[in-house]
């Protein structure tokens, strides 16, 4: 009986693993970058409503380009919107004056370099292409 | 380093990115964004004042296109100016935003200038047709003529127990043209102060809106009509009560929105006053419900608007000259209500397809010769169009 709820908690354990190993979305920044309670606040910092980090830290977020399906993934998994949603949300920052969207960059290997070099620069790529030169700070 | 130079740090770092690492090209401190909307509306050949079309096709009225410069003069300061052309002004740009912005901390900005009254849960962006689900916003809702000042406005954000709080005071004054579907007139809404306040927690957004200030709007007719009962005998004390000088209007504004799922709900209340003069208070709201079904959104609204009786003023005039006041007040009268069934189809990321149709009913309208209290009327209108930006 227990050796069969220990087979059960193991396969429970790789199922978790196997969930968390499939994550199509890192959020990365830079390595210096406090762990406290950023994680919390990344949709709000690509929704422009957060311009710091909980640590006080500006931070500045970056997007693939629309049409990317990294991108599209980070839109729904985390922001919860559709591309028509984010644009008609942001049309009403842009004209009035309260905010512009996060600037695009044309590859993953950007999102890296920049994140990498940078410790006010917050991105998302595929978990593949995260390096040794970023930290994750939340998959999804 | 502070803040402002890392922020312009990350601005240049991202330059570089963008123009492939050229330092040439990093000067890159001008923003420009535009909308439009091109709308072709239909209704019959009597209307009231609230709706420009007649019963002929026409795609002029309510199409617009409008561009927005922003300058980023780094360390927290900007200067934004948005033009914009409207079909039913025969498309002569209008500086509708016009300011230089200063951001104090991070969460509190101050603009001067040339900006828009936050009346409204849409008022900031009224003409951005993308922004919002409807063609228009309800008219008996969205009905103040005028949407921009001349002052400044202070924008602060905070969060609160998880609560999003964002509040606008304004002060300033307004110099506008008035009545310009009934009778064209130059005044001034000197001073104007308000606040707007929106409150947001996950699917739900709250907001209120206050503004006071003092009228001034020398109606032709309206100021013939005084000096007339003036010189039949009225005393100024009561012909003040008419005349549209120097009189205190308030406003007030409340609404509430939930965008839960695929499941959106709006609802916005509203008064307008102008004490002492020839006005009716007006009472106005709708109510609109819509269901988001992958890149279409289907929605349904009804909305009302009705005026306080005014007898008070009446009763102050010599009982001669009261038949006749009374009969002006009455004659302001504007109400009606209306059922709109309407769909957006968000066919592409910048640009969405909208159609609508408004049945109003109840309609009276004595200054517009249409509908009155023993003979009300109802009227059609169709509207197609597309709002884009870019």
């Amino acid at each position: 009986m227990k050796s069969i709820l220990n087979k059960n908690l193991m396969t429970l354990a790789l199922l978790f693993a196997s969930l968390t190993v499939s994550a199509d979305i890192a959020v990365v920044v830079h390595p210096s970058v406090p762990d406290n309670g950023a994680s919390d606040v990344i949709s709000k910092v690509f929704l422009g409503k957060a311009k710091s980090l909980p640590s006080g830290q500006k931070i500045v977020p970056i997007n693939l380009e629309q049409g990317d399906p990294i991108r599209e993934e980070f839109n729904d998994k985390v922001l919860n919107k559709s591309e028509s949603q984010l644009k008609s949300y942001w049309s009403k920052l842009i004209f009035t004056g309260k905010g512009q969207p996060p600037k695009d960059v044309g590859s993953e290997a950007d999102v890296i370099k920049l994140v990498a070099d940078n410790p006010n620069i917050i991105g998302y790529v595929s978990p593949g292409a995260v390096t040794a030169g970023v930290k994750v700070l939340a998959t999804y | 380093m502070n803040n402002k130079m890392i922020s312009l740090g990350v601005t240049v770092a991202i330059g570089m990115a963008l123009s492939g690492l050229t330092p040439a090209a990093i000067v890159d401190n001008l923003s420009i964004n535009g909308f439009g909307s091109v709308v072709a509306g239909i209704s019959e050949e009597n209307t009231f004042r609230n709706v420009p079309y007649d019963d002929e096709i026409n795609f002029t009225e309510e199409s617009k296109l409008a561009v927005q410069i922003i300058a980023d003069m780094t360390e927290g300061l900007s200067a934004t100016v948005q033009v914009i052309g409207r079909g039913s002004e025969s498309f002569d740009p209008k500086f509708e935003w016009a300011y230089l912005s200063y951001e104090l901390t991070d969460s509190t900005t101050i603009r001067a200038g040339r900006l828009r009254a936050p009346f409204y849960r849409y008022s900031d962006f009224l003409d951005v047709g993308f922004a919002y689900p409807f063609i228009r916003p309800p008219k008996s809702m969205y009905s103040l003529q005028f949407s921009t000042y001349d002052g400044i406005s202070l924008l602060h954000t905070t969060s609160l127990g998880g609560v999003d709080i964002n509040a606008n005071l304004v002060a300033g004054n307004v110099d506008d043209n008035f009545f310009d579907s009934t009778e064209p007139t130059d005044g001034e809404l000197s001073p104007t102060y308000g606040f707007n306040i929106q409150f947001s927690k996950d699917f739900l957004t709250l907001y209120t809106a206050y503004l006071y200030t003092k009228v001034d709007i020398p109606l032709g007719s309206l100021e013939t009509a005084a000096d007339g009962l003036e010189a039949a005998g009225a005393p100024t004390s009561a012909t003040d009560k008419l005349r549209i000088e120097d009189d205190t209007g308030t406003f007030l504004g409340l609404g509430v929105t939930v965008d839960w799922n695929d499941l959106l709900i709006n609802t916005e209340y509203s008064t307008v006053e102008v004490d002492d003069s020839l006005t009716l208070t007006s009472k106005n709201w709708y109510f609109m419900v819509g269901y988001r079904i992958n890149d279409m959104l289907p929605y349904l609204m009804y909305e009302h608007t009705e005026n306080d009786r005014n007898t008070s003023t009446a009763n102050a005039f010599p009982a001669p000259f009261r038949p006749t006041v009374q009969a002006a007040f009455d004659g302001q009268r504007f109400e009606y209500s209306g059922i709109t069934l309407g769909l957006r189809y968000d066919f592409h990321p910048t640009a969405s397809f909208k159609m609508e149709y408004n049945a109003y009913d109840d309609i009276v309208d004595i200054t517009s010769g249409f509908g009155n209290e023993d003979d009300k009327e109802s009227l059609n209108v169709f509207s197609v169009g597309i709002d884009f930006v870019f």
